[in-house]
């Protein structure tokens, strides 16, 4: 699954596809050494896909901050979950370039966020969480679950 | 699921990291379920009596 986000970067406007696929989760564990069902699943038990949504097309200028939003931001970042997001989008991004994965490294990742905003991948956390969530839906049922079922 | 344990049955499927570049992950836990239910075994399995009766 493939989708391309408007991003502000420090050149000006971009476009960026991003890709989630079956081997997200490996290559994420592979260049971070991280769980990231694990740490997908502490964001998503503090905070709804709704509340990522809210602050999805808000612009982030000084001027005008929307303060609701600027909770929204602060509390990902002190609590440590703008860290997996962030991993996550540029994970999802070299997918979509096809890079060459195993021989990236995290000195690659801290040049690549370089390329952005300090809060543009964080307003766009809806998107980039939501496509790595959107493909692992499956629709099998374990039969042992099905027979517990019908016993009850 | 721990992804070292997602991992394990992908490669119990024989999936390469490769192969899992063209897939979803939904569809290979789907077939690692699946799988799992091929092999369950069930104390009493229904005859053809039942079945007719049923």
């Amino acid at each position: 699954m493939t989708i391309t986000l408007n991003l502000e970067t420090e050149a000006g406007p971009a476009e960026k596809k991003f890709t989630a696929n079956a081997a997200t989760a490996i290559r994420y564990k592979q260049l971070f050494g991280a769980d990231l069902g694990i740490a997908l699943g502490k964001l998503l038990e503090q905070a709804d896909m709704s509340m990522l949504q809210s602050i999805q097309n808000e612009k982030v200028t000084t001027d005008e901050i929307n303060p609701e939003m600027m909770q929204i931001l602060i509390w990902l970042t002190t609590s440590g979950l703008s860290d997996t997001i962030k991993k996550l989008a540029y994970i999802e991004n070299m997918q979509a370039e096809k890079a060459d994965l195993p021989r990236l490294s995290e000195d690659d990742y801290i040049e690549w966020l370089e390329l952005f905003p300090a809060l543009e991948l964080l307003r766009n956390a809806a998107s980039i969480v939501g496509l790595y969530i959107g493909q692992k839906a499956g629709t099998a049922i374990p039969k042992k679950e099905v027979a517990r079922r019908n016993e009850g | 699921m721990t992804t070292a344990l997602y991992f394990l049955r992908a490669k119990q499927l024989g999936f390469t990291i490769d192969e899992l570049e063209d897939l979803d992950e939904g569809l290979v836990l789907d077939m690692a379920i699946e799988s799992a239910n091929d092999k369950e075994e069930y104390d009493i399995i229904a005859t053809q009596a039942d079945r007719d009766a049923f």
